[in-house]
């Protein structure tokens, strides 16, 4: 087996090779599973927060937009005979600064069907008990039987830790939850004789039926399953960019772990030429180099997997910390190793390897011994471009077929994106052969010798880094095309909120179940010095039946606040008017999405009254909520609903007032207590834009992570390919050339390198800034918006491929300055 | 074709020592050699394989350094020179015959002779091809070294060597792989170059090739006579 000891023998000659290649399937493996652990955990825990919430009822008594009567309850147990039925008060209440959820519930009923237990500590019992989670309490740095101040509107009041609660098995509990009894609750939160719903637990649809033909109109019997669906279409456009991601990843990974194997097999042509022309057989070779490729599969997988664990905790943070900022306070923090993670690392990881191994070993096999003896020529580069062109252009006709065969598919939208990407990244090595090719001339015009080196190595070593060049070119170009995308919608949004918030100040509650302002206030608000007009809103959350949570945005506007909307498609003629006092509501862009709904069409809602059809006049631009709303003033809204009161306010100065005085004002006359938020148009518009970078900063952060490994993955190839030059370096250094000459040269080359793959991401960061944003975001969302393209970011992407090329090419120029010339003189 | 700026190619080496460190111990390779070339002269060193005949050449060439002795080219002692000084006087002063030929693999035969030329800020790109001429690869000039048989690439490396007039020529058994017919063109070439003044210092096995230098000396047991 002496050919094979060469072999082996080879890899311990060249340890850095060696790492470089497992480094590299380790990486690609690591990301893969660092994204798809973090977003699975995610998922699981909202999951696990809400089954803890939900528990195992199947529907829930409620009414349309608020509380029902307490005799539902009554009539629930005892005339529709339902055994399981826990009803619940709550509302949204602020300690210590933070906001929580108190929920008033009755413990026993209560146990039967949601999986929180409450555990009472030997604390005296005290009228206002609460019990919170562990977590929850430490938080707010509570033991047991300590008084916690609730605020709730103007009104306040001392509870008590009662005991802790805790989630059964399988079940978590979000974070922001404090429980109580349903007195306490009605109390405090100024709702007695009233319940905010009801969870039942029914045995079949006949007994839904049953109880349904009981309830009185303006209650409903909504299905958990319709509210889940809906609930979970909260976290849809965040698992849309996390699926994104995870599939850039996968691309980046594949290309990264078939750069570094197929190179480490490329780079031994010359031994394997000679063991093949000392008579080693060509399917011995490829037996072997596939059992090696096994081995590194073996290892870098288990790496990968090892290094993916480790970073998802990191990304699992961001990513929860987004969720809680956006939807939910999740509290768990365990991490998800699901099964099929853990099988699609594998398989990425071994299957990218053997495969990227077994190209060049079945080459090897066939080849004349002979024939593998001269490295890759200026003649097979050209060949080796060729075919990656032929690769692109099938990819790229596959991409837009599927895209034009399907108009409104999310799926094709992807497979899309993902083919797009990939035929793309082919036309890597030919652009560089292209770019190299056309330097030549004028290098050579320049009489110095190494820059048409330089020039023309780039070409000969397409075939070991031309993979590199285009996962470089993937990355540049996805990191660009999101940025692109996020900028544009960043431009969308701060357009529209210059268009939409008309106001001087905008008054709100802190939480959304607050209590409504008074009719004295705002009466009081409207004669404030300085407040030339007022507008009122509240937004309500309608529990359909049939749709799940509906939002709906009751506006009491003037023209000129009506003014701000943008309308996107309706007749705009008398738009006021019909709005005002003609029952016609309009819809942001989402909702129209959400429900196929167009101007003219009527949509059914549950009411108060019972269902009711609102008449749809106009679509809207609106970027506050991908779930959409549905606005209608308040004569539509008291025609089908009982009066809610307002939460929002917004006011508009006379001419001449300054708008901090006028605040300053407000604060000291109306506010004393500081329960309510007053914001500037500049300080709303610039809490919105806050909210929506946060919103993006997952992206951010998986984006850098798709950067680094392609930088990785540039940088290994790149330096493994100058480390295996050893010997034309020393002939030129005895041939004259100083060391600062030859890491010129190879500077320029590595430079030129990324300088090609930077280009290319140019048009396709364009393409895919695009594609995310006619298509994806289109067919996600519904959210039309403009298409900004910021040469900054533009520039900075360019610069970006090119840094990471250049950085690939410092190590091995610093090397040369202490280099062996007479060594290395001799051959590898 | 001599140069303003030439130096005195006078090359001295005064009991110079080199030794390897290898799996088996330390091997002395060159052990107290004394060396005088005069300028013009066209020295062979014949010896054993393996007797460290091309570590001679490496270290006048200053790509190797000595373990010990002097080592005097054109009268500078070369340990005193630092980079890259050490490199620029390669550059300009001395013409290598690299023993495995070590063409440059991403150039033609034509740029690898320019080579020299370019580094040394020559524009003249005429004094390439009539050497081509000479060697009779006149129709090679395009061709990348991969594409050359040994002999076509030896010839290459041999014209490489001499394309800028060097002062002093290191050949390390420049007609090595070449019949006589095409080995005669490179030791013509060689002469003529000590003729005009260069010190050239041949390794060779052969007796023929000896015969044509001017004084022949044999390295034996890391040492010259
Ligand atoms: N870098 C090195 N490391 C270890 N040993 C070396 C090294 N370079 C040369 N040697 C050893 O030094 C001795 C002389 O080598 P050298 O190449 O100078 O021989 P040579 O006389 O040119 O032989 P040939 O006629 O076969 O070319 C050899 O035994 C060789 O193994
Ligand atoms: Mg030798």
């Amino acid at each position: 087996m002496l050919p094979l000891l060469a072999i082996l023998r080879e890899w311990r000659e060249h340890p850095v090779q060696g790492l470089l290649t497992l480094v590299g399937v380790a990486i690609g493996v690591a990301v893969v599973v660092a994204v798809d652990v973090s977003s699975v955990s995610a998922e699981r825990e909202f999951q696990r927060a809400n089954r803890a919430l939900q528990g195992v009822a199947t529907h829930r008594v409620s009414g349309a937009t608020g509380g029902i009567d307490e005799q539902i309850f009554t009539l629930v147990k005892v005339r529709a005979g339902i055994r399981d039925a826990a009803p619940v008060v709550r509302g949204s209440v602020t300690a210590g600064g933070e906001t929580l959820e108190l929920m008033g519930v009755d413990p026993v009923s209560d146990y039967r069907l949601r999986g929180m237990r409450l555990d009472p500590g030997d604390a005296e019992p005290r009228p206002f008990p609460v019990f919170a989670a562990a977590a929850l309490a430490d938080r707010l740095g509570l033991a047991v039987g300590d008084t916690l101040t609730l605020a709730y509107g103007r009104r306040t009041r001392d509870f008590h830790l009662a005991g802790t609660l805790n989630a059964d098995a399988g079940a978590a509990l979000p974070a922001n939850v404090l429980v109580t009894d349903i007195a306490a609750a009605q109390v405090f939160l100024g709702s007695a004789g009233r319940l905010s719903f009801v969870d039942v637990r029914l045995d079949d649809e006949d007994e839904a039926e049953a109880l349904r033909s009981l309830l009185p109109p303006g209650v409903n019997l909504v299905d958990t399953q319709t509210r889940n669906r809906a609930q979970f279409a909260m976290t849809r456009a965040f698992r849309t960019n996390l699926t994104a991601l995870g599939l850039l990843a996968l691309v980046i990974g594949l290309f990264l772990i078939y750069n570094t194997v197929s190179f480490q097999v490329v780079r031994r042509r010359p031994l394997f030429g000679l063991l093949r022309a000392l008579g080693m057989t060509g399917n011995g070779l490829f037996a072997w180099l596939l059992a090696e490729a096994a081995v590194i599969a073996a290892v870098g997988v288990t790496l990968g997997v090892a290094l993916g664990v480790f970073l998802s905790g990191f990304l699992y943070a961001m990513v929860s910390g987004t969720i809680d900022a956006l939807y939910f306070d999740l509290a768990g923090s365990a991490l998800t190793l699901a099964p099929i993670t853990l099988a699609k690392a594998a398989l990425l990881g071994a299957g990218a390897t053997v495969f990227a191994a077994a190209i060049p070993a079945l080459e090897a096999r066939r080849a004349p011994p002979r024939g593998l003896f001269t490295r890759s020529s200026q003649e097979t580069a050209a060949l080796h471009s060729r075919r990656w062109l032929g690769a692109a252009g099938a990819a790229i006709a596959a991409a837009l077929l599927v895209l034009w065969l399907n108009e409104d598919s999310l799926v094709a939208a992807f497979a899309a994106l993902f083919l797009l990407i990939l035929g793309a990244a082919a036309l890597a090595p030919a652009l560089v052969w292209t770019l190299s090719r056309g330097m030549e001339a004028a290098a050579a015009r320049m009489e110095r010798p190494g820059v048409v080196m330089a020039v023309r190595n780039v070409r000969a070593h397409l075939s070991r880094t031309g993979v590199a060049t285009a996962a470089l070119s993937v990355a540049v170009a996805a990191t660009l095309g999101v940025a692109l995308m996020i900028g544009s919608f960043r431009t969308s949004v701060e357009d529209w909120l210059r268009g939409y918030l008309r106001a001087d100040i905008y008054i709100s509650t802190p939480a959304t179940d607050a209590p409504a302002f008074t009719d004295a206030f705002i009466a009081s608000l409207r004669h404030l010095e300085g407040v030339d007009s007022i507008a009122l809103g509240r937004r309500l959350t309608v529990d359909d039946p049939r749709h799940g949570p509906v939002e709906i945005f009751v506006l009491d506007t003037t023209p000129e606040g009506f003014a701000g909307f943008q309308v996107k498609a309706g007749d705009r003629e008398k738009l006021f008017e019909r709005f005002r006092s003609g029952g016609a509501v309009l819809v942001t862009e989402p909702f129209a999405n959400r429900f196929d709904l167009a101007p003219g069409d009527t949509f059914e809602l549950a009411t108060d009254r019972g269902p009711r059809g609102f008449d749809v006049a106009a679509v809207y631009t609106d970027y506050s909520t991908e779930r959409g709303v549905m606005t209608l003033s308040p004569h539509t809204f008291e025609r089908h609903f009982d009066p809610r009161g307002y939460r929002a306010a917004s006011l508009y100065l006379a001419e001449g007032f300054d708008v901090e005085r006028v605040m300053a004002a407000f604060n000291r006359s109306l506010n004393r207590d500081d329960t309510l938020y007053a914001r500037s148009n500049r300080t709303l518009r610039e809490a919105s834009l806050a909210i929506f970078d946060r919103t993006f900063r997952v992206t951010g952060i998986l984006r850098l992570l798709a950067v680094v490994v392609a930088v990785t993955g540039i940088v290994s190839a790149l330096m493994a390919l100058q480390l295996e030059r050893a010997r034309e370096f020393a002939t030129l250094r005895a041939l004259g050339f100083t060391p600062a000459q030859i890491g010129g040269q190879v500077l320029g080359e590595t430079t030129l390198t990324g300088l090609a793959a930077g280009l290319l991401a140019l048009p396709i960061g364009l393409a895919l800034c695009v594609l995310l944003i006619r298509v994806i975001n289109l067919r996600s969302f519904g959210w039309t918006m403009q298409t900004v393209i910021d040469p900054f970011v533009v520039g900075q992407s360019l610069a970006l491929a090119v840094g990471a090329a250049l950085a690939a090419g410092l190590y091995p120029a610093w090397r040369l300055r202490r280099f062996a010339v007479a060594d290395n003189l001799r051959g590898d | 074709m001599p140069q303003a700026d030439q130096i005195d190619p006078v090359v001295r080496l005064s009991d110079v020592s080199k030794a390897y460190r290898d799996a088996t111990g330390l091997r002395r390779v060159l052990d107290g050699v004394d060396l005088d070339v005069r300028a013009g002269e066209f020295v062979a060193i014949t010896g054993p394989s393996g007797s460290g005949k091309s570590t001679l050449l490496n270290i006048v060439a200053a790509i190797e350094a000595a373990d010990a002795g002097s080592v005097r080219v054109g009268g500078v002692e070369l340990s005193g020179v630092p980079e890259p000084a050490s490199t620029r006087f390669r550059r300009r002063h001395v013409g290598i015959v690299f023993q495995f030929f070590n063409l440059v693999p991403t150039l033609t035969v034509r740029e690898n002779l320019l080579l020299p030329l370019r580094l040394n800020g020559i524009a003249d790109a005429k004094r390439a091809d009539a050497l081509l001429e000479r060697l009779g690869l006149g129709d090679r000039g395009d061709s990348f070294p991969d594409v050359l048989s040994g002999g076509e690439q030896q010839r290459v490396g041999v014209a490489r060597a001499m394309v800028h007039a060097p002062a002093i020529v290191l050949a390390d058994e420049p007609s090595g792989n070449l019949d006589e017919a095409a080995g005669a063109p490179v030791l013509e070439l060689l002469r003529e170059a000590a003729s005009r003044g260069s010190t050239v210092i041949m390794v060779t096995h052969s007796v023929a090739a000896a015969d044509v230098a001017g004084r022949r000396l044999t390295l034996h047991h890391g040492r010259l006579d």
